[in-house]
C-alpha cells in the first residue's frame, strides 16, 4: 500500500507517493532525480548515501522514504548557495580531496556534520568522524587536509 | 616556457563532482528504461538440471527473463585477448550467460528484465533452477590435481605457462654463501572501486543503433568488442564511459552484463539499465592470487647472485578479456630495480572454482615486488646486514641506462640509489632503528620496513599505440579529444596544461574531451599507467603537428620562418621582431581562410595521431614503513609510512601525490586487511563490508611523501606512468616492517593480510 | 539490495504498537532507528511482512536521573547518549563506548532499545548493559516487565521478550561511590564491530580491596554476559595486575566462543582474557582518577 509522504528537501517541499520499502537513497535518485548521493555498499558502512535529515547525517541506504515523512532533508544538491561552493565544497577543490568523486557527496555531507559538532578538530578527530565513510581514491590524506581547511573556513566565516 | 607544466593547478573536474552533479552511470535516466537483474548461482560447481522461470515471468510488471537459450546468434562468451603463456585450446571463455554448468559462486545464469527496478530483484525469488552439484576446487595447488576438472574437454586445470629468466640458476645457487626460501600466498583481493559496475543500454531501431553507457576504463574496447558479437557494424555501437567512480583495473573487461543488456535492448526496443550491487561486485573478478615460492642466492657481502621463482596463480573459473594479464608481468617484475644477473621464473595459471582474476592496480607488479622484497629481507637476516644496505648494494646504478633486466625488461632511466637514499632520510629511518633497540619489553614491538619498487606505465606493445586529436576552433578554442578514459586521474586538468603550454595558449581555452567512442576511432582507455605516458604522449605529438602547421601559417602572415615563431600567452610572434605579432585567435581565424594561407597548405587547424611509443618508461618507488605490534594481541599498527618516488617529470605535482596517497594506501591495505575468503566448497565468506575489510581513515597515519623528477628518455615529455606505482611497494614494505618487529621473537613467515590473529598466532608457536 | 515489500504501521502510542504487534504475531517487526534491522531486511535475512515504526510514538526519547542512577527512554538515540552530561557524569565509560559503536551517522539513528532488542552478540551496548546491571523495562506483554539485563540476552538474536514485548525504557541503577569504568574493545578489521568487547565496573572499598565487580563480554559467545567467576576472584582482593590477569583469565569460563574469520574461538578466548584484564586495570585506574 502506497503511503504519502511530504518532506523538504533542499529548501523545496514535496508531497509524493511511495511504497514502504522504498529506501530513502533510492527516493532521492529516482523520484527527486537528486543524482548527487551514490549508493556504495548496500550494508551501511561506506557513507556514500549520506545526507542530513533534520540536521542529522544520517545514511540514506539505511532509511525508508516513509520514514522522512515530515522531515527536512540536505543533499549535496543543497550546499552550494547562490552559485558559490559551500566552504567544504571549496576545501575540497582547494587540497584536491576527491578523485573520482564518487564517495565525496557523501563525505561532505558527513563532515559538515563532524565539523557543526567540533569547529577545530584534531587530524584524529577528523579521521574518526569519517569513520562510517569509504573511500578508495585518496588514501584519506587529503581529505583530511580538506576537513582542516574547510574548518577552517567554516570558523572564518562563523 | 611551460606556464602551466608543473603547476599543481586545482582540477577542472572538481566542481561537477562537488556540486552532486556528476554524471555516472546510474544517474542517467532515459524514458522507457527497463531494469535489469542478474539471477547468479549459488553453487561454486554444480551442472544445471533446469530453469524454470515461469513464477518470475507471471510477476506483473517482469518484461521479460532471458537465459542463456534466449541468446540467438550472439555467441555466449565474451572476449579474450590472447597473453603470453595462454595456448588457443585451452583459453575457455567466460559464458553471457551459463547453460548446463555453473562454475564458481556469482557466475551469471538468468537476467530478469521489469519496469522497475525493484521488481526485477523480487523476480529473482522465482525464478527456479534445479543442480545436480559436482565437488569444487578453490585451492590452486589442489586444482593443479586435476582430481576435480572445470573444463573436461581440455582435461586440465593447468591452462597457462610463462617461461622468463637468464642465466644458470644451479649455477648461482651453487657458488652462493647462501640459499634462502620460502612459499608466500598472495590471496585473492578485490579492486573495490567506490562507484559497482553499472551498463545501460539503448538500441534505437530506427537508428539501427546501440549506445551502451558503462562504468568503463575502456569505452573504445567495449565498442570493438560487442558489435561483432551483435552482428552489428562497427559505426553502428557507441560506447561511453561518463563520470566513472573508479577502476583500479576492475573495468577493463567487456562484462557478460554489458553483452546481455545490449541484447535485450535490441529486443525489446527499449533501454535497459543494471546496476551492480555491492555483493556481485564483491564476487565477479579478483585480483593477486598468487601462491609463491621463492629462492635466492646471496653472498655475504650482500650481493645477490641469482633468484627462482615458481609461481602459481588461480585463474578463476574461465577467462575475461584480461584474466591471465598479470601472469607474464609478474614474470618480468620480480627483477625489482636490482642488477641480479640470474633469474629462474616459472608462472602456471590455473582453472579455479572461483570468480575469473585478472589486473588490479599493479597488475602483475605487486604480485612480483612481495616476493622479491621479502625474500630479500629474509636474506638480508640471514647475513645480518640491514635490509635497507642490502638493497643499497644492489640497485642497478644511475649510470647503467638503458639497462636491461635478466627477465626480459630494458628500464629506460633512474636512480634507484638517490631516490631510496631521500626516503631513508625523510623517513627518520635510522632513528627509528635507534628507537627500535631502546624498546622496553612493556611497550608494543616497533618493526621497520622498506621495499623499493619499479613499475613499467603504458602496458604491452598492443596498448603502447594511441590516437588523438587536436582541433583548433576559428575562435582559438582548444579542443582535444584523448582515448584516455579518465576516472578519477585529472586527466582533463593534466592534459589541458599540456596542451596550453604547448599552443601557448591561456589554461581555459582547452576542452579535454574523452569516454566517447564516436569521438575517437579506437583506443585503449586508461590502464597499465598509460593513460598519461602514451594517450598523453599521443595528445602531445598532435599539439605538435598542430603548431608546426599554425607555425607555418604565423610566419606566412607575420612574413618570418616558421622556425621564428612562438607562441606564448595567447599570442603569436616572431622572435626575432616581436613586433611582428597577432593573437592566437586571430591566428586560428586566419588558418580557416584559405586566402591566408601559404600556398600548398590546407586550410583549418586539426590534428589526428596514431602514436606508437616504441618502449615503456619504468617509475620507481621507495618506501619505509614502520609499524607497531600489540605483544598481547597481535595486532598491528601502522604509525609511519613514508614513499618517495620517480615518475619523471611532474605535470601536477599535486594530482601526481594524490595518486600516491592512494595507490599506497591501496597496497597497504592489501598487506594488513584485505582477503576474499572461501570456504573450501567455494562459498564465499567476504560477500560484502560485514567481512571483506577496507580501511577507514582512523586506520591509517599521515603519508609522507617527496618525488624525484628523472626524465624519461623514452618520450617527448620525459614523462613516467605513476597510478600503479605505489601499489607495488607499499604491500611488502608493511610486510617487511611486521616480520621486522617480530624478527627478535624467531617468527619467520607470515602470508598476507597479516592479521592481529596471524601475528598472535605466530608468537605463539615461537615461544 | 532491495527489501521485500512490507505493510508499513507508524503507530502513535506503544499501546497502539503492542496492539499491532499481537495481531500480526511473528509477521511483525519493530523499527527503532533501523540501524541493524533495515540492512537484515535489504539483505532478506529478515522476513518482515509488517514493519512497526516507533517513530511517531512521543516520549520515547529522555534521559533522566532516576534514583541516583538513569532512566533512558527506549527510543534514545546514540547521539543523545553520546551528548548527554548526565550520562557522562554518572559513567563516562558509556561515551566512551559509545564513541566506538559505528560511526556518525549510525549513532545519530541508531537507539538503546533498538539496540538492546536486536541482541547483536558483537555490538558493544549488550556488555555495558550487563555490567551495570541495567534493567530493561518492557511493555505489551501480559504484564509490564523489568527484565535485568544479564537475563535479558538469552542467545545470539535473541532476547527474553515475548512476541508482543517492546522496550519501553532502560534503567541504570546507582552506581556506589570510588566506582570506576571501563570499556574496551577489539574492533572486527571489516564490520568495526566488537570480535570482543570488555565492560568493567569496578567499586573499591575503603580498605582499597576491589569490593564489587562487574564485568560484562560481548563478541566472544553468542551473547553478551557477566563473567561471574572472574567477579567473584577479584572481588575482595587487592587492585593488582596480577589480580586482573588472574581474573581475567576466568573471565571465559562458560562463554561457547564464536569462530569465524575474524578470529577462531581460540584467539576470542585469548582476546578476552587481554581485554577483560585491561579494562578492569583502567577501571581501578579511573576510581584514583
Amino acid at each position: 500500500m502506497a503511503h504519502t509522504i511530504t518532506l523538504t528537501v533542499n529548501g523545496t517541499g514535496y508531497t509524493r507517493e511511495v511504497e514502504p520499502r522504498l529506501l530513502l537513497v533510492h527516493f532521492l535518485r529516482e523520484v527527486l532525480e537528486l543524482t548527487g548521493t551514490h549508493i556504495g555498499c548496500d550494508t551501511s558502512q561506506c557513507g556514500a548515501c549520506t545526507v542530513t535529515m533534520d540536521g542529522l547525517a544520517i545514511k540514506s541506504c539505511t532509511a525508508f522514504a516513509v520514514q522522512a515523512d515530515g522531515a527536512t532533508i540536505v543533499t549535496i544538491e543543497g550546499m552550494a548557495k547562490d552559485g558559490k561552493l559551500h566552504p567544504i565544497q571549496e576545501a575540497f577543490h582547494e587540497e584536491h580531496g576527491l578523485q573520482c568523486g564518487y564517495c565525496t557527496p557523501g563525505m561532505i555531507m558527513t563532515l559538515s556534520q563532524v565539523l557543526e559538532r567540533n569547529p577545530d578538530p584534531t587530524d584524529e578527530e577528523i579521521r574518526h568522524g569519517i569513520a562510517g565513510n569509504i573511500c578508495r581514491c585518496t588514501g584519506y590524506e587529503n581529505i583530511v587536509r580538506s576537513a582542516r581547511d574547510a574548518a577552517r573556513r567554516l570558523r572564518e566565516e562563523a | 616556457m611551460a606556464t602551466y607544466t608543473g603547476q599543481s593547478l586545482r582540477r577542472t573536474e572538481d566542481e561537477r563532482l562537488l556540486l552532486g552533479n556528476g554524471n555516472f552511470t546510474d544517474d542517467i535516466v532515459l524514458p522507457g528504461t527497463l531494469h535489469a537483474a542478474f539471477l547468479r548461482s549459488d553453487r561454486a560447481h554444480a551442472r544445471i538440471v533446469s530453469i524454470d522461470a515461469s513464477a518470475g515471468l507471471a510477476i506483473p510488471g517482469v518484461v521479460a527473463v532471458m537465459t542463456a537459450a534466449d541468446l540467438g546468434d550472439v555467441p555466449n562468451k565474451t572476449m579474450i585477448v590472447k597473453r603470453d603463456g595462454m595456448q588457443e585450446d585451452k583459453m575457455i571463455p567466460h559464458p553471457i550467460l551459463a547453460t548446463d554448468r555453473v562454475r564458481y559462486v556469482g557466475e551469471p545464469i538468468a537476467i530478469v528484465v521489469a519496469e522497475e527496478r525493484y521488481l526485477a530483484f523480487d523476480a529473482l525469488e522465482y525464478i527456479v533452477v534445479e543442480y545436480d552439484p559436482l565437488p569444487a576446487v578453490v585451492d590452486p595447488r589442489q586444482a593443479m590435481k586435476d582430481e576435480v576438472i572445470l573444463h573436461e574437454d581440455i582435461g586440465t586445470n593447468v591452462v597457462m605457462k610463462v617461461l622468463e629468466g637468464e642465466g644458470d640458476i644451479e649455477e648461482a645457487f651453487g657458488k652462493a654463501d647462501h640459499v634462502v626460501g620460502h612459499r608466500y600466498d598472495d590471496p585473492r583481493i578485490s579492486a573495490f572501486p567506490m562507484e559497482p559496475r553499472a551498463t545501460l543500454a539503448s538500441y534505437s531501431p530506427e537508428e539501427k543503433r546501440l549506445t551502451v553507457w558503462t562504468s568503463s576504463q575502456v569505452p573504445h574496447q567495449i565498442k570493438r568488442y560487442l558489435a561483432p558479437m551483435l552482428g552489428l557494424e562497427p559505426d553502428q555501437v557507441r560506447a561511453i564511459a561518463p563520470d566513472v567512480g573508479g577502476g583500479f583495473g576492475r573495468k577493463i573487461e567487456l562484462w557478460s552484463d554489458e553483452v546481455a543488456l545490449s541484447v535485450l535492448s535490441m529486443k525489446l526496443g527499449r533501454p535497459v539499465k543494471w546496476t551492480e550491487d555491492r555483493r556481485e561486485n564483491l564476487l565477479s573478478t579478483h585480483g593477486r592470487a598468487f601462491t609463491s615460492d621463492v629462492e635466492a642466492a646471496i653472498n655475504n657481502d650482500g650481493t645477490i647472485l641469482g633468484m627462482r621463482f615458481r609461481m602459481i596463480a588461480d585463474l578463476g573459473a574461465y577467462f575475461y578479456t584480461s584474466t591471465g594479464g598479470p601472469l607474464s608481468n609478474a614474470a618480468h617484475r620480480v627483477a625489482g630495480p636490482y642488477g641480479i644477473p640470474v633469474m629462474d621464473i616459472e608462472v602456471l595459471g590455473v582453472f579455479t572454482n572461483g570468480p575469473p582474476t585478472g589486473p588490479y592496480r599493479g597488475a602483475g607488479g605487486p604480485e612480483a615486488a612481495l616476493l622479491t622484497e621479502r625474500i630479500i629481507d629474509v636474506a638480508a637476516g640471514v647475513i645480518g646486514m640491514d635490509p635497507a644496505e642490502v638493497r643499497r648494494r644492489n640497485f642497478i646504478s644511475a649510470d647503467a641506462f638503458p639497462y636491461k633486466t635478466a627477465t626480459g625488461y630494458t628500464y629506460d632511466s633512474g636512480d634507484y640509489q638517490r631516490a631510496f637514499d631521500r626516503a631513508l632520510e625523510l623517513s627518520e629511518h635510522d632513528g627509528w632503528r635507534e628507537a627500535q633497540r631502546k624498546r622496553g619489553p612493556n611497550e608494543p614491538l616497533l618493526g621497520i620496513g622498506v621495499a623499493a619498487a619499479v613499475k613499467a606505465s603504458g602496458g604491452s606493445a598492443r596498448t603502447r599505440n594511441a590516437r588523438a586529436d587536436v582541433y583548433v576552433e576559428p575562435s582559438g578554442a582548444v579542443k582535444i579529444t584523448t582515448e584516455a578514459s579518465p576516472h578519477g586521474q585529472g586527466t582533463e586538468t593534466t592534459f589541458a596544461q599540456i596542451a596550453a603550454d604547448a599552443l601557448g595558449v591561456p589554461y581555459e581555452s582547452i576542452t579535454i574531451l574523452h569516454s566517447d567512442s564516436d569521438m575517437l576511432e579506437s583506443g585503449h582507455g586508461t590502464t597499465s599507467s598509460r593513460g598519461l605516458a602514451v594517450a598523453g604522449s599521443a595528445m602531445y605529438e598532435a599539439l605538435i603537428q598542430t603548431r608546426a602547421k599554425a607555425a607555418a601559417i604565423a610566419g606566412h602572415i607575420l612574413g618570418c620562418a616558421a622556425d621564428d615563431v612562438v607562441f606564448e600567452d595567447g599570442k603569436v610572434y616572431s622572435a626575432s621582431d616581436p613586433e611582428q605579432a597577432m593573437a592566437f585567435s586571430e591566428l586560428a581565424s586566419a588558418a580557416y581562410r584559405p586566402e591566408k594561407l601559404p600556398e600548398g597548405l590546407e586550410a583549418g587547424l586539426d590534428t589526428k595521431v596514431s602514436f606508437t611509443l616504441d618502449s615503456n618508461p619504468f617509475g620507481f618507488g621507495a618506501h619505509v614503513a614502520v609499524v607497531e605490534v600489540d605483544r598481547d594481541t597481535g595486532d598491528v599498527k601502522l604509525i609511519r609510512y613514508t614513499a618517495v618516488h620517480d615518475c619523471g617529470i611532474l605535470i601536477n605535482p599535486m594530482v601526481v601525490e594524490g595518486q600516491i596517497h592512494g595507490g599506497l594506501v591501496q597496497g597497504i591495505s592489501q598487506a594488513l586487511y584485505e582477503a576474499m575468503y572461501y570456504s573450501p566448497d567455494g562459498q564465499p565468506l567476504t560477500a560484502s563490508l560485514m567481512n571483506y575489510a577496507v580501511p577507514i581513515a582512523e586506520e591509517l597515519p599521515t603519508l609522507v611523501t617527496d618525488s624525484l623528477e628523472t626524465p624519461s628518455p623514452t618520450n617527448a615529455m620525459g614523462i613516467k606512468g605513476v597510478g600503479e606505482l605505489p601499489t607495488v611497494g607499499s604491500p611488502p614494505a608493511v610486510a617487511n616492517a611486521i616480520m621486522d618487529a617480530l624478527a627478535g621473537m624467531g617468527v619467520d613467515n607470515l602470508d598476507t593480510p597479516i592479521t592481529p590473529e596471524r601475528v598472535w598466532r605466530a608468537m605463539q608457536a615461537a615461544r | 539490495m532491495i527489501p521485500a515489500a512490507f505493510e508499513y504501521h507508524a503507530p502513535a502510542t506503544l499501546k497502539e504498537a503492542t496492539a499491532l504487534m499481537r495481531r500480526f504475531g511473528d509477521d511483525a517487526k519493530v523499527l527503532a532507528g533501523g540501524q541493524s534491522l533495515i540492512p537484515m531486511m535489504k539483505l532478506r535475512l529478515a522476513d518482515v511482512p509488517h514493519l512497526i515504526d516507533l517513530r511517531r510514538v512521543s516520549g520515547l526519547a529522555y534521559i533522566k536521573e532516576q534514583d541516583g542512577g538513569l532512566a533512558i527512554g527506549a527510543m534514545t538515540t546514540y547521539h543523545e547518549l553520546e551528548a548527554s552530561s548526565l550520562v557522562r557524569r554518572y559513567a563516562p565509560f558509556i561515551v566512551e563506548a559509545i564513541d566506538l559503536i559505528a560511526d556518525v551517522q549510525v549513532r545519530n539513528k541508531g537507539t538503546i532499545g533498538g539496540s538492546a532488542a536486536h541482541a547483536d552478540p558483537a555490538a558493544d551496548l549488550p556488555a555495558l548493559l550487563v555490567a551495570l546491571e541495567a534493567r530493561i523495562n518492557t511493555t505489551g506483554g501480559a504484564r509490564a516487565r523489568h527484565i535485568a539485563a544479564d537475563r535479558f540476552f538469552v542467545d545470539a538474536y535473541t532476547t527474553a521478550m515475548g512476541p508482543s514485548e517492546v522496550i519501553s525504557e532502560i534503567t541504570l541503577p546507582a552506581l556506589p561511590l570510588r566506582t570506576g569504568t571501563s570499556y574496551r574493545k577489539f574492533a572486527n578489521k571489516a564490520s568495526h564491530f566488537a570480535v570482543v568487547g570488555a565492560a568493567a565496573v569496578v567499586t573499591l572499598g575503603a580498605d582499597g580491596l576491589c569490593e564489587r565487580v562487574r564485568l560484562g563480554i560481548t563478541g566472544a559467545g553468542p551473547k553478551a554476559a557477566r563473567s561471574k567467576r572472574a567477579e567473584r576472584y577479584l572481588e575482595g582482593k587487592a587492585p593488582t595486575q596480577e589480580n586482573f590477569q588472574t581474573a581475567a583469565r576466568k573471565a571465559g569460563h562458560g562463554i561457547e566462543f564464536l569462530e569465524d574469520i575474524h578470529g577462531s574461538a581460540e584467539y576470542r578466548r585469548h582476546l578476552t582474557s587481554v581485554f577483560a584484564a585491561r579494562a578492569l586495570a583502567e577501571a581501578v585506574q579511573r576510581v584514583a582518577d
